[in-house]
């Protein structure tokens, strides 16, 4: 249960992001739009830690600790990139091992000293991994470097990465961007199992039927703001979503 | 589909799968091989080197290849080793000097790491540099044990229990060991979550630290380490050669460590050797180079940049492959040293040319 | 007062030579992203040149400082083309371990050609006539000619990236090099001569400095490291924090040496930098903090 409170971000005098407040209830699929340079990926950065913010935000009861990446996660917050982040160096399952949220022994004492037990959680690991992988259908390509995959799986594979350790919340930029109809339905359809098995989602996107598939409920923002927030059928009906879509072109 | 792979309950790192302890047992099969071969006294006095070179490369792996840190410190940390053990050894055994060289490198490496920790890579590498003129300058004037100009001579060969090195074979079969120590140390950091971690440190650390790795203890960690061998590297060749001067430490060997680890290979933790061994060997096989050698080493690395990405260590590998018959992997384009951060606002993600 | 002043004047000196290196280095800096560890040996060889020149072929000191400095320009751009543009878009330590690369091999080229003894340059003032007298203190002569070249060309440099065309192209390809391109800035040209022009002006620092010390292959790393320094502290980006901090470092390091200690003054500058970076990355002066490296 994501409670976010007056959230700002500034950008050398600009507000990029301006006190927007919305909820996100255990369980539900909230969908977050609005016209480009609305402040979605920069909302979802000051979530994530990644810039400074101002406000309140509250996962399950705990306040979320503003520009502390590594804390935030441990919350329970997970996310996605624009374009697939991942490390191109490392292996898929070694992709989705890095955001576990089992890390004991994952330091020099594992490595150098307790080994056994290091090894123990590990395949402990791996196997989390390998069944996170299974839920987006990558399972075969576990041991795969993650540098030859196409930009569809690359988005899985991010999916899959934010997936392991059950976050409480999961939060997605744009996961449909770049992705030809099949792929989408696809990870519609991918995304539409996660939610039913439990995880709450907060999605970025631009393309309105898959927003509408999956969200229970829509925020819409412009230039920071949120101007509408509601039902799908309510809020696209809007007259001020509708000049604000209409009005940027 | 490889068999491995749609076994899900064996699915696993590949890294898991590499055979390193296998690795190490050929390298120390070639090693002592070689050592029971060579017979002059220079012969002896290379492979000493080529360990030596070793662990100090293997230092740099860990601070560079895994941690992505460029520094320019080993050569400083060499010195502060061997400084360290020449000291502790006047009144101690030789373990102790080791020991005493390990504690005081980590030590310093660790107080200098946190003292610039929130400076990002370009100002660390800096650093970096200032503090290996700063250590040289102490180095020179810190007589309190040393002569003028930071000489020393007198440091005794090891000895480990009443057991004194101090012939060729004895003295390079010693630093063999060593090195394979290292060498082992680096494997089992290899085998083990702080691999993945470090490169997906290295590459997008902020994507990293989203992901919950606690990267800024990470780099620490791998500075320190890397420092630590860095200084053991120095109380061995200390031991070895009997005296030091300062003008073995400058800055100016920070970056032929560079080229040890380039060369080699950035990527690889054979990368070292190879590396060491290039440096070690090269010049004496060409002789006439050795004139040249500054001039070489320069062009090598800047010709190792451009065509060999993956240096000696992929050399091998492509060999390797085509005995084997295997077709390019998708690795095979990736330029291990594309250290980019992530651009996550707006989601633009090329690195400026 | 009687130290006091040929400290100053020592210090603001030194400070010069570290400022004019400083611009020379982020002037790549700025137009390319790289960080150029070539940069101190581009003032030893402009120093070698001149020592050549001088010494091997009798010519006049004006003369050698000009072919310095030409030659250094045409060096510098052949850098650019060798170290460089091969490795245009792989990622950026790739091209800075080039310029290491590069150094290096300048460094062994200097001493194969020159040899590896010290020599010297000579100074422009005959040699009776070295030092003037001001409120009772001998100064050297050479240190007032390095001081007023230094202003001169800080003020034309200002001027050329104010003013002109080839400084905005310089400044529209730091912000953004592909805008840059866009906009029809000819990158290729640009580089070749921001890089021309750094290795110049640190040929300049070479030659206006090694009438005071011995002209060897370590006479340009000793300032390269002050100028990363001067830059660092300056916030790697703003030309007047640059010469500013230049010229605190080499005064930190003259009084240090003059009323501190002579021994460790060398790393007073450095210990200084270390307090800066750990302090405030951005450097005293702000600007950008992110290098690329």
């Amino acid at each position: 249960m994501l409670r976010a409170h007056e959230v700002s971000v500034h950008f050398g005098g600009v507000r990029a992001v301006d006190r927007v407040s919305l909820d996100v209830p255990d369980g539900a699929a909230v969908g977050l739009v609005g016209p480009n340079g609305s402040g979605k990926s920069t909302f979802l950065n000051a979530l994530t830690g990644v810039v400074p913010a101002t406000g309140r935000v509250e996962i399950d009861g705990h306040t979320l600790p503003f520009g502390k990446p590594r804390a935030i996660r441990q919350c329970g917050l997970a996310r996605t990139f624009q374009t697939p982040q991942n490390f191109t160096e490392l292996s898929c399952i070694e992709n989705v091992l890095l955001s576990d949220s089992d890390r004991r022994l994952t330091g020099l004492g594992g490595s150098w000293v307790l080994r056994p037990a290091m090894w123990r959680h590990e395949r402990q690991r791996w196997k989390r991994a390998i069944e996170t992988l299974d839920r987006v259908g990558l399972a075969p390509l576990a041991e795969h470097s993650s540098a030859g995959l196409s930009y569809g799986q690359q988005r899985l594979l991010e999916l899959a990465r934010g997936l392991i350790g059950e976050p409480s919340l999961l939060m997605l930029d744009e996961p449909s961007a770049g992705l030809n109809a099949t792929e989408t339905v696809r990870l519609a359809e991918i995304l539409k199992q996660v939610h039913a098995q439990g995880t709450s989602l907060l999605v970025v996107d631009h393309k309105i039927d898959f927003i509408d598939s999956l969200c229970d409920q829509i925020v819409v923002l412009q230039l920071g703001q949120v101007i509408a927030s509601g039902s799908p059928d309510a809020v696209w009906r809007d007259p001020q979503v509708v000049e604000a879509y209409l009005g940027e072109a | 589909m490889p068999g491995s792979s749609t076994d899900a309950a064996l699915a696993r790192p590949p890294i898991y799968r590499r055979q390193q302890y296998l690795g190490l047992l050929g390298v120390g099969l070639i090693s002592f091989g070689l050592l029971s071969i060579v017979q002059s006294k220079f012969a002896y006095g290379l492979m000493q080197q080529w360990a030596i070179f070793s662990i100090l490369g293997l230092g740099f792996y860990l601070v560079f290849g895994l941690g992505g840190q460029f520094a320019f410190s080993q050569g400083a940390f060499f010195g502060l080793g061997a400084y360290s053990s020449a000291w502790a050894t006047r009144n101690l055994s030789f373990l102790w000097g080791v020991g005493a060289a390990i504690i005081i490198g980590c030590l310093v490496a660790l107080v200098f790491a946190i003292i610039v920790f929130r400076a990002d890579h370009f100002y660390f590498a800096i650093g970096t540099m200032a503090f290996s003129f700063i250590a040289i300058v102490v180095f020179r004037e810190f007589t309190a044990f040393s002569r003028a100009s930071g000489e020393v001579v007198g440091i005794p060969k090891p000895q480990i229990a009443n057991h004194a090195f101090n012939t060729d074979y004895k003295l390079s079969a010693l630093l063999i060991v060593f090195m394979l120590l290292a060498l082992l140390l680096v494997i089992l950091v290899e085998r083990s979550p702080l691999r993945r971690e470090a490169l997906a440190l290295n590459h997008h650390s902020q994507v990293a630290s989203t992901l919950g790795i606690p990267t800024g203890k990470l780099r620490l960690l791998m500075f320190v380490l890397g420092s630590g061998f860095a200084a053991v590297a120095g109380a061995l060749q200390a031991h070895r050669t009997g005296s030091l001067s300062t003008e073995q430490f400058s800055v100016q060997l920070s970056i032929d460590i560079f080229l040890i680890l380039l060369l080699g290979g950035i990527g690889s933790i054979y990368g070292p050797l190879l590396g060491a061994a290039f440096v070690v060997w090269a010049p004496e096989q060409m002789r006439f180079i050795a004139n040249y050698r500054g001039i070489i080493y320069g062009a090598v690395l800047i010709i190792v940049m451009i065509l060999f990405p993956k240096g000696l260590v992929g050399i091998f590998e492509a060999l390797w492959r085509l005995i084997r018959g295997k077709r390019k992997t998708p690795e095979d384009g990736l330029d291990p040293l594309a250290f980019d951060e992530a651009a996550i606002d707006g989601g633009a993600n090329a690195a400026r040319p | 007062m009687e130290k006091f002043m040929p400290l100053l004047m020592t210090g603001i000196a030194q400070g010069s030579i570290i400022a004019i290196t400083a611009l020379g280095f982020l002037l790549i800096y700025k137009a390319t992203g790289v960080v150029n560890f070539a940069q101190g040996d581009f003032s030893t060889l402009g120093a070698y040149v001149a020592v050549w020149a001088t010494t091997k072929h009798g010519w006049s000191l004006p003369t050698a400082w000009i072919l310095a400095i030409v030659v250094l320009f045409i060096i510098g751009a052949l850098i650019e083309r060798i170290a460089y543009a091969p490795l245009r878009g792989r990622s950026v330590h790739v091209v800075v371990i080039s310029t290491l690369g590069a150094a290096l091999i300048i460094q062994a080229a200097i001493v194969r050609w020159m040899g590896p003894l010290p020599y010297s340059l000579r100074s422009p003032f005959p040699v009776r006539e070295q030092t003037v007298t001001w409120f009772g203190a001998r100064i050297p002569k050479q240190n007032l000619l390095i001081i007023g070249a230094t202003i001169v060309c800080v003020v034309l440099l200002i001027l050329l990236f104010q003013k002109t065309q080839f400084g905005r192209q310089v400044r529209a390809l730091a912000s953004d090099r592909q805008v840059a391109q866009l906009q029809g800035v000819r990158t290729t040209w640009m580089s070749m001569l921001t890089f021309g022009m750094s290795a110049a002006l640190s040929a300049f620092a070479g030659v206006l400095i090694a009438p005071t010390r011995s002209v060897t292959v370590e006479l340009g790393f000793g300032v390269m490291l002050y100028a990363f320094a001067a830059a660092i502290l300056g916030g790697m980006g703003n030309l007047v924090g640059v010469v500013v901090a230049a010229l605190a470092i080499g005064l930190v390091r003259q009084f240090g040496a003059g009323y501190i200690s002579s021994t460790y003054a060398e790393i007073f500058p450095f210990l200084l930098m270390l307090v800066v970076i750990a302090a405030k990355p951005q450097g005293l002066f702000g600007g950008e903090s992110r290098a690329r490296l």
